[in-house]
């Protein structure tokens, strides 16, 4: 495996970029004078909130809406110059437009990758059968080939989809929210995939999300969109270090943990301090519903102390000489409730 | 593949069924004509000069008709219902129909206001005028659908230009005497049996040229299944496509209509009942399912129209849905593959 390299020369670079909407004659800008750079092998990840751009950014950098000015060059040539035909075979892309498949075999929606190689027909040759073969392996859907679309799961249909993309047999491959409406085992399994495919097969992959913690983990970089701010590019660690997630995502009702990378609610606090003894696993959890109730937990003198008996897996609640044993955190929050 | 070897027979049972189904319908009718007797007919023998006349000026013509017809308003319903990924589209969305009956009513209409019109009584005139009609709706949905950019508008503006038709036809009748209103009642009730040899000279080329073009789309109307703009992202140039979608609908759904008044029904039905049949929505196997299953509806319609014992023949528009509705409700309850093709 072989790491995108900074010498290679990106796949898709965009000058002076403006992303918007022409509404009666007017211009409705989204995103102005965007530097956008992707090399192959790297998994990019596009994250922000509703309504910041995502998808118009994906769709302008992919020919499908125009843009309000500046360029997009895929390969060295704008795409504005490419015909349809000339982008399908360096761009594929998986969207979450409404089909009507269901009546379709997997193996006959992955052909329709092949569709800017092939002729007027669609008629597979021997080269484009042995793609296709390749496409649904590596997405683990070759025994499911002759099966209908109608009958997979959702995130077999989306897996169904990746396979086309690679049928389409590009270097680079654009997914709107690829992990929209799956479970979490199933945004799991995608994202994995796809960082995989990444590695694998040196193809640039760029994925618009909602899921931060995935993300974080996943992607090589990170484009951060916000409503009239400029776009933030960067290592995902750096940007969560430096604060940008945090400026980005963070509200009155949460903030981002740096701890943990994950998202905190803000709870209604209550005035009772808890100090809780000992480090271990269930500690950190019991912190986090303690955190939960509002409860404020201090390593000072406290209210109230709980410590956890590790070999007898109960816990004690102790207030000065008044001493309870619980044994589940729902038995501790009933108590200290009273 | 399984599929494809049942799909194969069934393709061949269905040719076979049609053949029997077009020799009946050459036999049948309010004069009986023997097996026997068509043969040697067609051989070339001498035989009853009526029946002679009856086979070669009404019968085969008539037959062939609906051969043509069923293949092309079959062909339209399935191109419209994967262009607006609609399970409810059919040839006529566009309003091509209501066009034609335009065409129809103003010239049935005028004809009768200016008494010396000499081509009132002309069938021709009639075709004439419902191709304007239907030709006039066609250019308007053409020119609107360079500038519209998703195919839902489009289906909604074929629906208002079709209301608009409807509704200027309904002044016309208005305004009509009730002896022209009933010209125009005929008309609308559709027919094979007005054809002739002539006619077909006209409408079997139409109709090829509109079926050859949807032969040539086959590859863009599967890509179309995953939604136009993924259809964009793997080099179909939708726009175009759309728009020979809707030339070859025209052609096709425009000239039969101008010649055997609107055949209401089976242009939505077939198409369902081919993807259902032959368990796809591939267009390489449903373009031939829809042509096959078209012509042999039709034939079993006009059957229908004119069974023996029946004094007249009903009207070809009543018995494609009377019998067809059924059909389809039938195949939808059984199965639920409408939801899978269009969700």
């Amino acid at each position: 495996m072989v790491r995108a390299d900074i010498n290679t020369p990106p796949i898709l670079k965009t000058d002076s970029l403006t992303i918007g909407y022409l509404q009666n004659g007017e211009k409705r800008v989204v995103q102005s004078n965007l530097k956008l750079e992707i090399r192959p092998g790297e998994m990019v990840c596009l994250i922000g909130p509703n309504g910041s751009g995502k998808s118009t950014l994906m769709r302008t950098m992919a020919g499908l809406q125009p843009a309000l000015d500046g360029y997009t060059y895929i390969d060295e040539k704008t795409v504005k110059s490419r015909s349809f035909k000339e982008m399908a075979r360096l761009l594929s892309m998986v969207l979450t437009d409404p089909m009507s498949v269901g009546n379709l075999t997997v193996y006959q929606v992955v052909s329709l990758g092949r569709y800017p190689h092939n002729n007027w027909f669609g008629t597979l040759s021997k080269k484009d059968k042995a793609i296709i073969k390749e496409a649904l392996e590596k997405v683990h859907l070759l025994d499911y080939a002759d099966k209908y679309v109608a009958e997979m799961s959702d995130g077999e249909k989306q897996r169904t989809l990746i396979a086309k993309a690679l049928a389409q047999d590009t270097p680079l491959i654009m997914l709107d929210e690829p992990t929209a409406h799956l479970d979490l085992p199933n945004r799991v399994d995608i994202m994995q995939l796809l960082r995989g495919l990444a590695l694998k097969t040196q193809k640039a992959i760029v994925l618009s999300t909602h899921e931060l913690d995935l993300a974080l983990q996943a992607a090589d970089r990170i484009w951060l969109m916000d409503k009239n701010q400029p776009i933030l590019t960067g290592t995902p660690e750096d940007l969560v270090l430096n604060g940008d997630f945090e400026r980005t995502f963070g509200s009155g009702n949460f903030d981002f943990d740096l701890n943990t990378g994950t998202f905190r609610m803000h709870h209604e606090s209550q005035e009772i301090s808890i100090k809780v003894l000992g480090n271990s696993v269930a500690t950190v959890w019991l912190k986090r519903a303690l955190m939960r109730e509002g409860y404020t937990i201090t390593e000072e003198p406290a209210d109230f102390d709980i410590s956890f008996n590790a070999s007898a897996h109960t816990w004690t609640i102790s207030r000065g000489e008044r001493e309870v044993t619980c044994t589940t955190i729902e038995q501790i929050l009933n108590e200290l409730r009273c | 593949m399984p599929v494809f070897n049942r799909n194969r027979w069934l393709f061949v049972g269905l040719v076979l069924l049609t053949i029997l189904a077009f020799v009946l319908d050459v036999i049948w009718g309010s004069v009986n004509i023997s097996l026997d007797e068509i043969f040697a007919i067609l051989a070339g023998e001498e035989r009853s000069a009526s029946h002679v006349y009856i086979l070669n000026n009404f019968r085969i013509p008539k037959a062939l008709t609906a051969l043509v017809t069923g293949a092309g308003l079959a062909l339209s319903g399935l191109q419209m219902q994967t262009l607006f990924r609609n399970p409810l589209a059919g040839p006529f969305v566009l309003g091509i129909s209501s066009g034609a009956g335009l065409g129809v009513a103003m010239f049935v209409m005028a004809g009768a206001l200016f008494s010396g019109f000499a081509l009132a009584s002309s069938t021709w005139g009639i075709v004439l005028f419902a191709i304007i009609g239907s030709a006039l709706v066609m250019f308007m949905v053409v020119a609107v659908s360079l500038r519209v950019s998703d195919s839902v508008s489009l289906l909604i503006i074929g629906i208002m230009f079709g209301s608009v038709s409807g509704a200027l036809v309904s002044i016309l009748q208005y305004f009509s005497d009730p002896i022209t209103t009933h010209s125009f009642l005929v008309w609308t009730f559709g027919s094979l049996s007005g054809v002739t040899w002539n006619k077909l000279s006209v409408l079997l080329p139409m109709v090829g040229l509109g079926a050859g073009i949807t032969f040539f789309l086959q590859k863009s109307l599967n890509a179309l299944l995953l939604g136009e703009n993924q259809a964009l992202t793997i080099g179909v140039d939708v726009k175009k496509v759309r728009l020979w979608v809707i030339v070859s609908t025209c052609l096709m759904a425009g000239t039969i209509t101008a010649f055997t008044g609107p055949i209401a029904f089976l242009g939505v039905a077939v198409p369902h009942m081919a993807r259902t049949i032959f368990r796809t929505s591939d267009h390489k196997t449903t373009i031939w399912a829809s042509v096959i299953m078209g012509m042999l509806l039709m034939l079993i319609c006009d059957l229908i129209s004119q069974m023996p014992g029946l004094h007249s023949t009903l009207p070809i528009n009543s018995v494609t849905a009377l019998f067809g509705a059924p059909v389809v409700i039938w195949i939808i309850i059984k199965s639920r593959n409408v939801k899978a093709s269009f969700s």
